[in-house]
């Protein structure tokens, strides 16, 4: 039986939940996944996590010059977050002109590699919501696609009900819970 | 090790009442008989002693069912006595023996417990000789008394003894040995062996339920696999913080537990060997693997993969790890619990428009609806007697839990929240268990607890933990 080795990313998640803007140095000690990990909790920790709304994607309180192809430089030309209906997996018109821009980003950064994760609101089981998110980063995925972004570019994964952005139980925080976010890898 | 020995035999006449109107009774008229249970447990406990299978065949040939109605049904009452012991630790293991005796059964809802200040007589005097008119006076017409010793070698002996205070007649007389630090475990077997005499039903106090630990802010939280003792004690985190724990299943004929966890970004199924402490990676499936769950034997698994936009069922043979698709339809299949022979299937799909429950025999591949009524249906539970399925629904602004017959017939809601689900049932049967979670009305702060009902009482109860807590799974009887 084959034990399990470690790994340290949720670690670097803390630290970079515990101070924000000291994650941008952790980032380049982290993995892959950690990198844009700790980059989006660092987005989060910028916003007063109580207001729904007004999450979608800022760089909040980041100085210096924007990396090309990095998780900044698609949140300044797109959005790295799309948004869902209740109960929906179906790409919205917003989603749609917002996923064409994405499309146009990563023609424009053929190095880049997206892992898309699909998430959903507490409003569900926990099953049937991993499974919704993941229907939702498909749908995010094969949107992408038929706009001629190659699979190899595109990666999934759900998170259910598990890391909501917004803690608070009303509805506005559910529909900005109800997201696929873009995490460049 | 464990043992147990029939110290005497006794002969009654027993009179059981249901603590629920309506429900059923038992009119139990026993020959000369201690009823054993052997004790094979979690590390092949040996059972020594009287044949246990005879003694339960002589209680069944026996049995006449009755129905009572209206309200006189009553619990039992029943007074439990320290256990007495000649040192202070055996005094003290002695008064914590019988406080988890008193309080499991206080809690059963078919037994009623008598307040140690009430009780006639002091412990050892109950112990030498039982004054049965003085204990009757009390209102009780059980009494049980132990005495306990621990060995200079570690080891724990207790006998305990039943008595029916109205017949005058010992019920029962029973002694085990185990190590000291097991002594938890001897309440919990004292408090079954006096569940099924007095009550003809099965306890589920010799068991363990795992969970998932939850600590931190509710954006990132984390989750980690624990285990106790039904009662909350013996608890122990099992997994780091390094694992985003959620649904562990226990398995039913063994000492595993299966559960999905997020490691990095990937979400892989584990199997935990209590045993041995080792978790192992079931497989990597493209695909993102969830709502794992044992057959009854143990030998197979269903689980749910979700690819490409698509969750459907799959079987797995743990022995070849052969996988197999059992389902292939548009949108989500998924929280898939086996009947008791594992020839059946109940799972929650949206195959219909909204989530609703089904049963697909596994043998012919039929797939029926069951679940007709209002709102949506998910993680439905067969019971592990067969009789029932448990499930969460969602109707309204709530959720609920409740049970439907395997046929969708019979539907009760049992409890609601803003969020309850994950239904699990005990072994006997009887006692569901779930969390519920509360609405977030500011910060960043959530609150899980775990619950459990009687479906003989209704009544709900708080089971107390450490931290937060969610996803609760009963283990199977430990013997």
């Amino acid at each position: 039986m084959p034990r399990l080795s470690l790994i340290a990313l949720p670690l670097a998640l803390l630290l970079a939940a515990c101070n924000p803007m000291n994650s941008a140095s952790l980032n380049g000690e982290g993995g892959a996944n950690g990198t844009s990990q700790s980059q989006e909790l660092a987005s989060y920790g910028a916003q007063p996590a109580v207001m729904p709304g007004g999450l979608t994607a800022s760089a909040g309180g980041f100085d210096g010059p924007v990396q090309p192809g990095s998780q900044r430089d698609l949140q300044r030309f797109a959005s790295d977050r799309v948004l869902f209906d209740t109960d929906s997996v179906r790409i919205n018109q917003q989603g749609y002109a917002l996923l064409t821009q994405v499309a146009q980003w990563m023609r424009a950064n053929p190095q880049v590699r997206l892992l898309i994760e699909g998430h959903a609101d507490e409003r569900g089981t926990r099953e049937y919501n991993f499974a919704l998110g993941d229907q939702r980063a498909s749908a995010v995925q094969q949107t992408l696609m038929s706009m001629g972004i190659p699979a190899t570019r595109l990666s999934t994964v759900s998170y259910g009900k598990e890391r909501p952005e917004v803690a608070i139980s009303q509805p506005g925080a559910w529909s900005a819970n109800r997201r696929a976010v873009l995490l460049v890898m | 090790m464990f043992h147990m020995s029939n110290i005497l035999n006794a002969c009654c006449t027993y009179v059981l009442r249901s603590a629920r109107n309506g429900v059923r009774g038992l009119l139990v008229a026993l020959g000369s008989l201690v009823a054993l249970g052997s004790l094979v447990a979690l590390a092949a406990l040996v059972a020594l002693g009287g044949g246990p299978a005879l003694a339960q065949q002589s209680i069944a040939s026996k049995e006449v069912e009755l129905t009572i109605t209206g309200t006189g049904a009553r619990q039992v009452p029943v007074a439990v006595v320290d256990f007495v012991g000649k040192t202070s630790q055996e005094q003290d293991m002695g008064m914590e023996i019988a406080r988890i005796v008193r309080s499991n059964l206080s809690r059963a809802g078919l037994l009623r417990t008598i307040d140690p200040k009430m009780h006639p007589q002091d412990p050892r005097a109950a112990l030498l000789n039982i004054q049965y008119p003085q204990w009757q006076l009390a209102g009780s017409d059980n009494v049980i008394t132990g005495r306990i010793k621990v060995s200079q070698y570690g080891r724990l002996n207790v006998e305990f003894f039943l008595t029916d205070t109205v017949r005058r007649n010992q019920l029962m007389a029973l002694s085990f040995s185990t190590m000291a630090n097991n002594w938890r475990r001897v309440g919990h077997v004292i408090s079954d062996e006096v569940m099924k005499r007095l009550t003809g039903e099965d306890g589920a106090f010799d068991t363990r339920i795992v969970y998932v630990a939850e600590s931190g802010p509710k954006t990132r939280r984390t989750k980690q696999l624990a285990i106790m003792d039904q009662d909350g004690g013996n608890h122990r985190i099992l997994t780091g913080n390094d694992l985003l724990v959620t649904t562990p299943r226990f398995s039913p004929a063994s000492q595993e537990i299966t559960y999905v966890a997020l490691q990095g970004s990937t979400w892989r199924v584990f199997i935990y060997n209590l045993e041995t402490g080792q978790q192992e990676v079931i497989s990597d499936f493209q695909g993102t693997p969830t709502a794992p769950r044992f057959s009854p034997k143990g030998d197979r698994m269903v689980l749910s993969i979700s690819l490409n936009g698509n969750t459907d069922l799959y079987e797995v043979d743990l022995t070849t790890r052969r996988r197999t698709r059992l389902t292939n339809s548009q949108g989500i299949d998924t929280a898939a619990s086996y009947s008791p022979t594992g020839r059946r299937l109940v799972f929650e799909s949206d195959r219909g428009g909204s989530q609703q429950l089904y049963v697909k025999s596994l043998g012919t591949g039929e797939v029926r609806r069951i679940s007709r009524g209002q709102g949506s249906y998910a993680t439905p539970v067969w019971s592990p007697t067969g009789e029932w399925i448990a499930f969460t629904k969602r109707q309204g602004e709530d959720f609920h839990i409740g049970i439907m017959r395997p046929d969708g017939s019979d539907e009760r809601l049992l409890t609601s929240g803003f969020v309850a689900e994950s239904p699990t049932w005990a072994p006997n049967g009887r006692l569901l268990a779930y969390y519920k979670q509360e609405p977030t009305a500011q910060g960043d702060s959530v609150q899980t607890a775990l619950y459990s009902v009687d479906l003989f009482t209704y009544q709900e109860r708080l089971v107390i933990t450490p931290n937060d807590a969610s996803d609760p799974a009963w283990s199977p009887r430990l013997r």
